[in-house]
């Protein structure tokens, strides 16, 4: 959770993750995205991020945080996995972050 | 997320994933996170360790087991698995306000290790790290 420290500025949690999943052209949920931390690092090469928290002030601040190369690509919503409506068959991968 | 959640969640997931989509869960794991004081010269010394509270030790056992049944049930199949250490990086109030917020999530600290971080970060070019156990697993999603 983001409470202005610094997290993995190591870069291990990024790596890890590249290493298990190719994100490249792909269309990827993410489920508790929070604040962005990881959304932003998994957003460049793929094809589009739907990111969603039911926190809205984590969303907003996520918002705000998005850099603008990464704009077009990913959507924040301020919504939970049991409460959003999702079409079948819509996602090559789904990432729960730190949200079950 | 509430533990009778966690089955409707995987269910919804699994609906939204094309055939032979991809599932990545990663979640810390309930384990003592060790706390160190990394000194201006990137020098390290330990000086103690932080527990989660039970409720969210728990709560990361259902899931868990949720994501077992998935698996039993063929909806998923657990494909690669790793773990890795997390790092938070500290100033002292930042240590403080993390602690205040996530109060909920861990054990309260111990008196020993207070007293450890009141004294390391009089130390100027002091910061403070956390390491989180973390599980990062990749599963493949079946058509049932």
């Amino acid at each position: 959770m983001d409470h202005g420290q610094t997290m993995d500025p190591e870069g291990i949690e990024t790596g890890v993750i590249h290493d298990l999943v190719d994100f490249k052209n792909k269309e990827v949920l993410e489920i508790g995205c929070g604040t962005g931390r990881l959304t932003f690092r998994i957003a460049p090469g793929t094809r589009s991020i739907l990111a969603i928290d039911p926190d809205e002030d984590s969303i907003e601040i996520a918002r705000e945080r998005t850099p603008s190369n990464l704009r077009s690509r990913i959507a924040f919503m301020p919504t939970s996995i049991t409460d959003v409506a999702l079409a079948d068959n819509a996602f090559d991968i789904a990432v729960l972050s730190w949200s079950i | 997320m509430p533990r009778e959640s966690v089955v409707d969640a995987l269910n919804t997931i699994h609906r939204a994933l094309r055939p032979n989509g991809i599932l990545l869960d990663i979640h810390p794991l309930d384990v003592p996170s060790p706390v160190s004081a990394l000194f201006a010269d990137q020098t390290s010394n330990p000086i103690g360790e932080t527990f989660y509270a039970g409720s969210f030790a728990g709560d990361v056992e259902a899931a868990e087991r949720a994501l077992a049944v998935q698996e039993t049930q063929g909806h998923y199949a657990n494909e690669q698995q790793t773990e890795f250490d997390f790092l938070h990086h500290f100033t002292l109030d930042q240590w403080h306000t993390y602690f205040a917020a996530q109060a909920n999530d861990y054990r309260p600290l111990g008196a020993e290790l207070t007293t450890a971080v009141d004294h390391t970060m009089q130390t100027p070019g002091t910061t403070l790290t956390m390491g989180e156990r973390i599980k990062a697993t990749r599963y493949r999603a079946r058509t049932s």
